[in-house]
C-alpha cells in the first residue's frame, strides 16, 4: 500500500465516475457518476493525509469537507431533479433541451 | 630721272586713253604737249647728266644713260612723233582714234626706253613693248580680216629675230654676270661672239633686212601714221640704233663687221630694185626703208656708228614726211596704186613737200639726206671698194625709185578718177596735215646744214664720234649715180607707168619672191608642225582627257540610267508599293483592325462586367464574408448549445483536460 | 511501509479491487437499485481502505453517510426511473465512446501525473490519535470551516426543500409531475384510466375537484402544463 497505488486506485475510481457522468442518460445514474468521482477524490485525500502530511489534522478535515460537498451536491441535485420531473416529466438528460438555441 | 623720257609719252598715252576725249583738236593738243615736253627734256637730261637706275632684285638692276648718240636718237623720237600724231589726230579715221593715239604714245615711251637703256635687260623690255605696240598698231583696223593676219606675220617675224637678243643677253649675263653695256667689254671672245651675232640677228629682223624684209611690206596694212612713225622712223630704226650703240664693244668680234656690211648692202641693193618695181605707193616707201637701213648697217659694220645715226636721223624725218604725203595721196585717190595718182595739180603744197622728201631720199644735194648717204659711202672706203661700189649702185637705185615715186604720185598729169567714194578732208584736217608735213619738210631742209664743215665738226665733237674722211672720188661717183638714177626714175615714171604690174616683175617687186620662199621654207613647215602638234594634242594628248570625259559621260549616263531605272524606280515602286500597301491597309483596317477593335471592345466590356461582378463579389465578400463566416461560426457554435447537460459535462471535461495538460506541461 | 507484502497490503488490494469492480458494475448493471447498492459497496470498500490508512473516523463516517445516501438514491431511482429493477434490460447511455475515451484518458492522465510527480513521504505514525486530532482541529483552529460547512449543509437542506416543494414560485409545481409511463409517454403504473381523479398526485395525496380548484386556488400561473 503505497501512495502511488492508492492514488492509482483513486484515479481508476475517478475515471469510472467520469465515464458514468458522460454516458448516463438518467439523472440518478449521472448523480452516481458524480458520487464515484467524489469517492475517488476522498480516497486521494486520505491517501495524501496518510502518506504525505504525517497525520496533519487538516487532511481529515478536508476529507470531511469532501463528504460535505458530496452531501450538498446530492441534496441539491436530487431536489432539482424532482423539480424538473414535476415540471416536465423529465428524468433523462435528453428530456431537458430548453436551453437549446 | 632719266626714266622720265620714257614715262612721259607713256603717261600721256594713258591719260589720253583714260580721259575719254573725243575731239581731234583736244587729242592733238594733249599728244603734242606730251611729246613737246619729252623733246624739251632731252637737252635738259643731257645737260644735267641724268641717269636712271632701278634695282629690280638683288642681282638685277635696270640702268639708263644717255650717250651723245643716244641723246640724238632720243630727241629724234618725239621730234618725229609730234607731227605724226598731229596728222593722226586730224586725218585718221574716227573709229578707234583714241586707241590709236594712246598706243602711238605708249610706243613712243617704249622707244625712248629702248634708246636710253644702258643694259641689255632694259633694252629687252623696251624692245618687246615696241614689238607688241607694232602688232597692235598694224592691226588697228582689225575689222578688216587681212590686217590682223599681217600684224601676226610682222610680229612673229620680228619675234623670231628677238631670240637673238635673248641669246645675247643670256650670254652677256653668263659671261660677265651683268647685263650692262659697259660690262660687255669684260666678256671673253665666245660670249662676245654670241652677243654680237645675237644682236645682229635681232637688229636685222627689226630693221627689215634680208631675209626678214617681207614683214615690212605686210606692216603696210596699218594706218599711215603708224607706218610713218613705226615703220619708217623709229621702230625699224631700233635695229640700226642698237648696232650703232653696241658697235664699240662688238667691233672686236671677228666677222661682226663683215656680216653687218653684207646684210646691209644686200638689202640696200635688193630693196632698191624692189622699190623701183613696186606699184603700191606705201610699199615703195617700205622697200626704201629697208634699203636705207641696209645703208646704215653698212656704216656700222664699217666702223662709223655716228654716220649711221646721222643718216638715221635724216632718214627719219624725210621718210615720215613721205609717208604722210602718201597718206594724203591715198586719202585723195581712194587707193594705194601709184598709177592712179598724179596728184600734183590737186595737192600742190603736198606735192612740193613730197618733192622735198623725195629729193632727200634720192640723195640729191644739198639736202641733208644726201650728205649722210655720201658719208656712208665714204665710210666704206676703208672696208673695200666692193662695198663702196655696191653702195653707189644702191644710191643710184634709191634716186631712181624716189623720183619715180614722186613723179607718179604727185606728178603733173591726169589723175584717174577715184575708184571708190572718197571723203575729202575738211579744211582743219588739211591744215593739220599741212602743218605736219611742213614741220617734217622743214626739218629735212634744216638738215642740209650738215653739208657745212663747221657744223660737221661741231657735231662730231659733240657726238664724240669719228666721221669718215671725205673722198671726192667716191662722192663724185655717188652723185653721178644719183643723177643717173634720177633720170632713170623720171623716164620710168613717164614711159612705163605700169611697170611692176606684170606677173614676173610683180614677183620680183615682191621682194624677189622672198615671201614665197619664206612661206615654203618656214611658214609651211611650221604650219604643218603646228597642225601635227594640234593633231597630236587633239588625238594623243587629249585622248586621256577625252577618255576621262567619255568615261565620265558613260558614268554619268550609267548613273542616269541607274537613277532613272533603279533609283527613280525606287520612289516609283515605293510609291506604288506604298499605294498598294495603303490600299491593303485600308482593307485590312476595315476587316482586321475594326474587328479587333470590336473584339477588344467586347472583351473589355466582358472584362468590365466580369470584374464588376467579381468586384462586387469581392467587395461585398470582403465585407460580408467575415461576417458570414462569423455567423456561420456562431451558428456552428450554437449547435454546441444543445441544452443537454451531458454535452455540457463533456465540454467541461475537455476544458479541464486542456487545463490539466497545460499545467502538466508547465510543471514539466 | 516495509517491502514485504503484509496483511495490510492484501487487504488493501482486495478492497481496492472491490471498489473498482463495484464501481464499474454500477454502470454496467441493468437494475438501478442494484446500481445504487453497488455504489454503496464501492464506498464501503473505500472506507475500509481508509481504516487501513489509520483514519478510522473518516472511514466510519463514510460508511454511515454512504449507506443512507445510497438508500435515498434507490428510493429516487424507484421514483423516477421507469425500470428501476431492470426487468426490461435497456441501455440508457449516450455518447458512450466519448465517455469511455474520456474515462480512460482521465485515468491514464492522472496515473501518469501520480507516477511522474515527486510525492511526499511523511507517513502518519502508527499510534497517531487521528480522531483526537481531528476533533481538536475541527473545533479549534478550523472551527470556522466546520461551521461554514454546517451552514452550507443547512442551506442545502433548505434549498432542496424549496426546490422540491409542491407549491412553486410561480404556481403549483406538480401539474407536470406524474409517474413515468410504463412505456414511452404512456400511463404510469397503477394509474386509473380516469385522469380526473388521479390528476397530479396518484400516490395518496387527496385533492379537491382538480379541474377548477388547482387553477383557482393554486395560482393563475399554474395552468401551464408540461
Amino acid at each position: 500500500m503505497t501512495l502511488q497505488a492508492l492514488l492509482i486506485v483513486a484515479s481508476a475510481l475517478i475515471g469510472l465516475g467520469l465515464y458514468g457522468v458522460l454516458s448516463q442518460q438518467s439523472f440518478v445514474m449521472l448523480m452516481m457518476g458524480f458520487e464515484l468521482i467524489l469517492n475517488g477524490v476522498l480516497l486521494m485525500t486520505m491517501a495524501f493525509w496518510s502518506f504525505g502530511s504525517a497525520g496533519a489534522p487538516k487532511g481529515q478535515l478536508l476529507a470531511i469537507l469532501v463528504m460535505a460537498v458530496m452531501a450538498l451536491e446530492m441534496a441539491i441535485g436530487f431536489a432539482l431533479v424532482t423539480a424538473v420531473y414535476r415540471q416536465r416529466q423529465a428524468d433523462t438528460t435528453e428530456a431537458l433541451d430548453t436551453l437549446k438555441h | 630721272m632719266l626714266w622720265l623720257l620714257a614715262l612721259l609719252p607713256a603717261a600721256t598715252g594713258a591719260l589720253l586713253l583714260a580721259s575719254g576725249v573725243q575731239r581731234r583738236g583736244t587729242l592733238a593738243l594733249i599728244a603734242g604737249l606730251g611729246l613737246a615736253a619729252t623733246l624739251a627734256l632731252v637737252p635738259v637730261a643731257v645737260v644735267a647728266g641724268w641717269t636712271g637706275r632701278l634695282q629690280w632684285s638683288g642681282t638685277l638692276a635696270l640702268q639708263a644713260a644717255l650717250t651723245p648718240l643716244s641723246a640724238l636718237v632720243a630727241a629724234l623720237v618725239p621730234a618725229v612723233a609730234l607731227p605724226v600724231l598731229v596728222y593722226a589726230a586730224y586725218r585718221e579715221r574716227a573709229t578707234g582714234l583714241v586707241r590709236l593715239l594712246g598706243l602711238l604714245l605708249l610706243f613712243c615711251g617704249a622707244m625712248e626706253l629702248l634708246v636710253i637703256a644702258d643694259d641689255l635687260l632694259t633694252l629687252l623690255i623696251g624692245w618687246e613693248v615696241v614689238g607688241a605696240c607694232s602688232w597692235a598698231l598694224i592691226a588697228h583696223h582689225w575689222r578688216e580680216a587681212e590686217n590682223p593676219r599681217s600684224a601676226r606675220y610682222a610680229f612673229v617675224m620680228t619675234r623670231f629675230g628677238d631670240t637673238g637678243l635673248f641669246l645675247a643677253a643670256m650670254s652677256a649675263y653668263a659671261g660677265s654676270g651683268s647685263f650692262a653695256y659697259a660690262d660687255l667689254a669684260r666678256l671673253d671672245a665666245p660670249h662676245l661672239a654670241v652677243v654680237a651675232f645675237g644682236v645682229v640677228l635681232s637688229a636685222a629682223s627689226k630693221s627689215g633686212q634680208i631675209p626678214f624684209s617681207p614683214w615690212l611690206f605686210r606692216a603696210m596694212a596699218g594706218p599711215v601714221s603708224v607706218s610713218a612713225l613705226l615703220h619708217a622712223a623709229t621702230m625699224v630704226a631700233a635695229g640700226a640704233y642698237l648696232l650703232a650703240r653696241l658697235q664699240p664693244w662688238l667691233a672686236p668680234v671677228s666677222g661682226f663687221g663683215f656680216a653687218v656690211m653684207a646684210i646691209g648692202s644686200a638689202t640696200a641693193l635688193a630693196g632698191g630694185v624692189v622699190a623701183l618695181l613696186q606699184s603700191d605707193v606705201k610699199k615703195v616707201l617700205a622697200a626704201s626703208t629697208s634699203a636705207h637701213f641696209g645703208l646704215m648697217f653698212v656704216a656700222v659694220g664699217a666702223g662709223f656708228p655716228g654716220v649711221a645715226v646721222l643718216h638715221l636721223v635724216a632718214h627719219g624725218f624725210f621718210k615720215a614726211l613721205l609717208f604722210l604725203c602718201a597718206g594724203v595721196a591715198i586719202d585723195q585717190s581712194g587707193g594705194h596704186a601709184l598709177s592712179a595718182m598724179r596728184l600734183g595739180r590737186t595737192l600742190p603744197a603736198v606735192a612740193v613737200m613730197a618733192a622735198i622728201g623725195a629729193a632727200s631720199l634720192a640723195g640729191l644735194p644739198p639736202l641733208g639726206g644726201a650728205w649722210t648717204k655720201d658719208a656712208i659711202v665714204a665710210a666704206t672706203a676703208g672696208a673695200g671698194l666692193g662695198w663702196s661700189g655696191a653702195l653707189i649702185v644702191a644710191g643710184g637705185l634709191s634716186a631712181a625709185y624716189a623720183v619715180r615715186w614722186v613723179w607718179l604720185a604727185f606728178g603733173l598729169g591726169q589723175a584717174s578718177p577715184p575708184d571708190k567714194q572718197v571723203s575729202l578732208p575738211t579744211p582743219t584736217q588739211a591744215m593739220a596735215a599741212a602743218a605736219s608735213l611742213g614741220w617734217l619738210a622743214a626739218a629735212s631742209v634744216l638738215l642740209s646744214a650738215l653739208w657745212l664743215p663747221a657744223v660737221r665738226e661741231h657735231l662730231a665733237s659733240t657726238l664724240s664720234t669719228t666721221l669718215p674722211p671725205e673722198s671726192s672720188a667716191l662722192m663724185g661717183a655717188a652723185v653721178g649715180a644719183v643723177a643717173l638714177g634720177a633720170f632713170t626714175g623720171r623716164w620710168l615714171a613717164v614711159s612705163k607707168p605700169t611697170l611692176g604690174q606684170g606677173e614676173r616683175i610683180a614677183a620680183v617687186a615682191d621682194w624677189w619672191g622672198l615671201p614665197a620662199l619664206i612661206d615654203l621654207t618656214v611658214v609651211a613647215p611650221m604650219a604643218a608642225l603646228a597642225r601635227a602638234s594640234a593633231w597630236a594634242d587633239d588625238t594623243v594628248i587629249d585622248a586621256m582627257p577625252r577618255a576621262v570625259k567619255r568615261a565620265g559621260q558613260w558614268l554619268a549616263h550609267a548613273s542616269a540610267r541607274i537613277d532613272d531605272t533603279a533609283l527613280d524606280a525606287m520612289p516609283g515602286t515605293a510609291r506604288s508599293a506604298s499605294q498598294w500597301l495603303a490600299a491593303r491597309l485600308a482593307k485590312e483596317d476595315g476587316r482586321v483592325v475594326d474587328r479587333g477593335v470590336g473584339l477588344t471592345t467586347a472583351f473589355v466590356g466582358w472584362l468590365g462586367r466580369a470584374t464588376s461582378g467579381i468586384g462586387e463579389l469581392v467587395a461585398d465578400g470582403v465585407a460580408s464574408g467575415p461576417a458570414q463566416l462569423v455567423s456561420l461560426g456562431g451558428q456552428d457554435a450554437q449547435r454546441l448549445q444543445t441544452g443537454l447537460s451531458h454535452h455540457a459535462f463533456t465540454a467541461l471535461l475537455l476544458g479541464t483536460l486542456a487545463l490539466g495538460a497545460v499545467l502538466f506541461a508547465i510543471r514539466l | 511501509m516495509n517491502d514485504l507484502v503484509s496483511g495490510i497490503d492484501i487487504a488493501f488490494w482486495a478492497l481496492a479491487a472491490i471498489a473498482v469492480l463495484s464501481g464499474w458494475r454500477v454502470f454496467s448493471t441493468d437494475s438501478m437499485v442494484r446500481a445504487s447498492f453497488l455504489l454503496l459497496l464501492s464506498f464501503m470498500a473505500v472506507a475500509g481502505i481508509m481504516l487501513l490508512l489509520a483514519a478510522p473516523y473518516i472511514g466510519v463516517a463514510t460508511i454511515f453517510m454512504m449507506a443512507v445516501e445510497m438508500m435515498v438514491m434507490a428510493v429516487f431511482m424507484v421514483m423516477f426511473m421507469m425500470n428501476p429493477a431492470g426487468l426490461n434490460p435497456m441501455s440508457m447511455v449516450h455518447q458512450q465512446p466519448l465517455a469511455i475515451g474520456a474515462g480512460v484518458v482521465a485515468f491514464i492522465g492522472l496515473s501518469a501525473a501520480v507516477l511522474t510527480s515527486p510525492l511526499p513521504d511523511q507517513p502518519v505514525a502508527a499510534d497517531h490519535r487521528a480522531i483526537h486530532a481531528l476533533g481538536i482541529e475541527m473545533l479549534g483552529d478550523s472551527m470556522l470551516i466546520f461551521e461554514s460547512a454546517g451552514v452550507a449543509l443547512l442551506s442545502a437542506m433548505i434549498g432542496s426543500v424549496i426546490l422540491s416543494s409542491r407549491s412553486g414560485r410561480f404556481g403549483p409545481a406538480d401539474p407536470g409531475s406524474r409517474p413515468p409511463g410504463l412505456c414511452e409517454g404512456g400511463l404510469p403504473a397503477g394509474s386509473v384510466p380516469d385522469e380526473n381523479k388521479n390528476h397530479g398526485m396518484g400516490h395518496g395525496m387527496q385533492h379537491d375537484t382538480p379541474n377548477a380548484a388547482p387553477q383557482d386556488t393554486h395560482g393563475a400561473h399554474g395552468a401551464q402544463g408540461s
